[in-house]
């Protein structure tokens, strides 16, 4: 429960590695403390509020324009989601465009009847679907981003 | 009494009161919060790690406070304890003074105001 709490701060918080293990220890005395003066560890968790409410009050505290910070950082990962897409489709075309035809091998002129059997797997078709998972999660993340009007 | 209100007047104090404490004596984090609910709790409600956590990395953050870290035998892990800085100390004294006059002005608007007035 204790941990579960601590790890749920953790991911909340949006300062320095050094702040964020700081904060972190302050919570294992907090919770010691407690433990020590006869208190439940539910006790001191409904003292702290819930993790995301205590990390944000630390964001108030500090100055942390942290609204602005999660926004930029929503705008980062649609923008990344996009990157990704973007990437994986025109790598998963150019695969396509440059397999050349069927039947044609090394530079010949024209066809040959030769057939090349074998079970190489198509190495565009997993990029593409990589680009259209990247669509799905970029759409998901911009519709997220416009419905929450607080963010 | 709404408590949007109380949040508002505990907002400005709260800090005030916390360097006091820390003022005082050197202390750790689990002892304030043991001190604001021994003396304060019946006015100011009880208090927070929650509330008080945040509030204590800003006035280290502004080097009102220092703190130093402890092993502690009773639980094999460590204290943090905090106290006052001089500038802490100086912050506190022009706090305090404020105070002071803040509470006169804001007094004499109160008893200037007549409630049977305002209830009509």
């Amino acid at each position: 429960m204790k941990q579960d709490y601590i790890r749920q701060v953790k991911k909340a918080l949006i300062v320095s590695g050094k702040k964020k293990s700081e904060i972190v220890r302050d919570l294992q005395e907090a919770f010691a403390s407690a433990l020590e003066h006869g208190e439940t560890e539910q006790q001191v968790i409904e003292r702290l509020g819930s993790p995301n409410h205590f990390a944000d009050s630390i964001h108030e505290q500090l100055g942390i324009n942290y609204l602005e910070k999660k926004k930029r950082k929503k705008r980062m990962d649609v923008a990344i989601a996009l990157m990704v897409m973007v990437i994986s489709f025109l790598t998963g075309i150019l695969i396509r465009i440059f397999k050349g035809s069927k039947d044609v091998i090394g530079q010949g002129d024209a066809l040959t009847s030769i057939q090349i059997s074998g079970t190489a797997i198509d190495m565009s078709i997993p990029f593409l679907l990589l680009g259209c998972v990247s669509l799905i999660v970029a759409v998901i993340l911009i519709v997220r981003y416009i419905r929450h009007p607080k963010n | 009494m709404d408590s949007r209100y109380v949040q508002q007047f505990k907002k400005g104090s709260l800090e005030m009161i916390l360097l006091c404490l820390i003022a005082k004596k050197e202390t750790y984090g689990y002892e304030i919060i043991t001190e604001l609910n021994n003396s304060g709790a019946a006015v100011l409600g009880y208090a927070k790690e929650g509330t008080v956590y945040p509030i204590l990395y800003r006035l280290q953050e502004a080097e009102l406070i220092k703190c130093r870290m402890a092993a502690s035998a009773a639980n094999g892990g460590s204290k943090k304890y905090y106290s006052i800085t001089e500038k802490g100390m100086a912050t506190l004294s022009e706090m305090v003074s404020f105070w002071k006059n803040y509470t006169v002005c804001v007094d004499n608007f109160i008893s200037g105001c007549d409630f049977s007035e305002v209830a009509r």
